[in-house]
């Protein structure tokens, strides 16, 4: 059975960080804004599966989505099809909750969700931005910067496996 | 029925994934209805009394670039009372002789930025005044620099704005000089522009454009912002860029607007419209 609240208090957590201090570490003056939440959802993914990935993943984005105000279900559709990608990366052994693929896994959600996120967006409000210009402004740079903090998930302290332990 | 059963746990995250497709795609296309209003209220409220607790935190790195747009604001307000109270004088002399009627004051809430986001696409501002202190959807947010944007979101005690910088936005507006009209378009990447504007009109940089009477959001008369490049788009339109009149960085403290946007222009001009 998932450890539900520790997953509620790491999306909330997230959440509150992403939608109150997120200029700390935002690169504001190019639009690039990283993703906490949806690391956090490559993490509940990873160690659960599909199912409560993209449980996860659309309630997030739905609670997001009321949040910011406009536009609402598209990011709860970004973030469930992202979570859905990645739930297919799970493995018995949990090796890619271990090692750099969790930093490229992150990559490779961010890569969908931003994609879904901002072509649709933009498209959308009829922008005069070319999807080329969609992908290198937003959606690469974000990607990589989300990417980039992710990596801190690889320095969390962890517990060493009992080995001869008698 | 029990194979029937067996294949569908197989397939149960597909499943689940179509339903979550499914909802997704219904909430994008009833983005206005009253239980999303409702739900978007609750939200509101829930993320602003965070906020609130955690704006009393003061943002130390901002402090030195608001001293500094404190002092020059200072100085042209100080230049600005000088000249109003010529102006004060002179309007009570000629009042006086036209027996003018001075019109009633505009009604204004007072609130404080809680939140803003600035880096997206569709910016807006959290507010720590909402339904209690008289404030509704669709009213005009500004300050006494100008305007900032309009209500999206109400709740008892806050509200969510849509700002300027905001792609939703389009806003009629007219040049200050020159009465050339114009509609506001923020483009998702930092540039606040004029479109609409005929390739001969008379823009030049240092213009002022302020709202029009074209638009039913929002009372003429209020600076949006200060030409910074005009140019030509094609062979017909002008390409006018604007910075805000609003310092959207520094911004902490500003009004609402009771303005209530006309129903019946409104529901004429829908009517108009769906006729059409």
């Amino acid at each position: 059975m998932p450890n539900f609240v520790k997953y509620i208090l790491l999306l909330t957590s997230a959440l509150l960080i992403q939608k109150t201090f997120i200029w700390v570490i935002a690169i504001s003056s190019y639009n690039i804004t990283p993703d906490l939440v949806l690391i956090v959802l490559v993490y509940i993914s990873l160690k659960e599966g599909k199912m409560w990935g993209i449980t996860a993943g659309f309630i997030s984005g739905f609670i997001i989505d009321l949040m910011s105000g406009t536009f609402l279900g598209l990011l709860a559709l970004s973030y469930t099809i992202a979570c859905f990608i990645v739930g297919n990366f799970k493995n018995a052994e949990e090796r890619n909750l271990r090692s750099m693929n969790f930093i490229l896994i992150t990559g490779l959600a961010a890569m969908i969700t931003n994609s879904l996120y901002f072509e649709i967006f933009f498209q959308s409000a009829a922008s005069t931005m070319s999807v080329i210009e969609v992908m290198y402004k937003y959606i690469v740079t974000s990607s990589l910067y989300t990417m980039l903090i992710s990596l801190f998930y690889l320095f969390k302290p962890r517990k060493k496996p009992l080995q001869n332990a008698y | 029925m029990k194979t029937f059963w067996l294949f569908l746990r197989s397939i149960k995250e597909y499943l689940l994934l179509t339903l979550f497709i499914i909802l997704s795609l219904i909430l994008m296309f009833s983005n206005d209805n009253t239980q999303i209003r409702f739900l978007r209220a609750v939200a509101v409220t829930t993320l602003g009394t965070f906020q609130s607790g955690i704006s009393a935190i003061p943002k130390v790195f901002d402090l030195e670039s608001e001293n500094k747009y404190l002092r020059e604001t200072n100085i042209k307000l100080a230049n600005e009372i000088a000249k109003l109270k010529e102006a004060k004088l002179e309007n009570l002399r000629l009042s006086k002789l036209l027996a003018f009627k001075s019109g009633a004051e505009i009604p204004l809430i007072s609130a404080k930025i809680i939140n803003k986001t600035l880096i997206q696409a569709r910016n807006t501002v959290t507010i720590n005044a909402g339904r209690n202190d008289g404030v509704e959807i669709d009213m005009p947010i500004i300050t006494d620099d100008g305007l900032v944007g309009r209500i999206v979101s109400v709740s008892d005690n806050y509200a969510l704005g849509q700002i300027i910088l905001n792609k939703d936005m389009r806003i009629s507006v007219k040049n200050q000089r020159t009465r050339v009209d114009g509609i506001l378009i923020y483009d998702g990447a930092g540039n606040l522009t004029v479109g609409n504007v005929l390739k001969n009109a008379d823009v030049n940089p240092g213009d002022i454009f302020i709202t029009s009477e074209y638009s039913n959001l929002y009372p003429p008369g209020i600076p949006v912002g200060t030409v910074s490049e005009t140019g030509n788009l094609d062979n017909l339109f002008k390409r006018i860029k604007l910075i805000p009149q609003v310092n959207f960085n520094l911004i902490e403290e500003v009004f609402v607007y009771k303005f209530i946007p006309s129903k019946e222009r409104a529901d004429l001009e829908k009517l108009y419209n769906k006729k059409r």
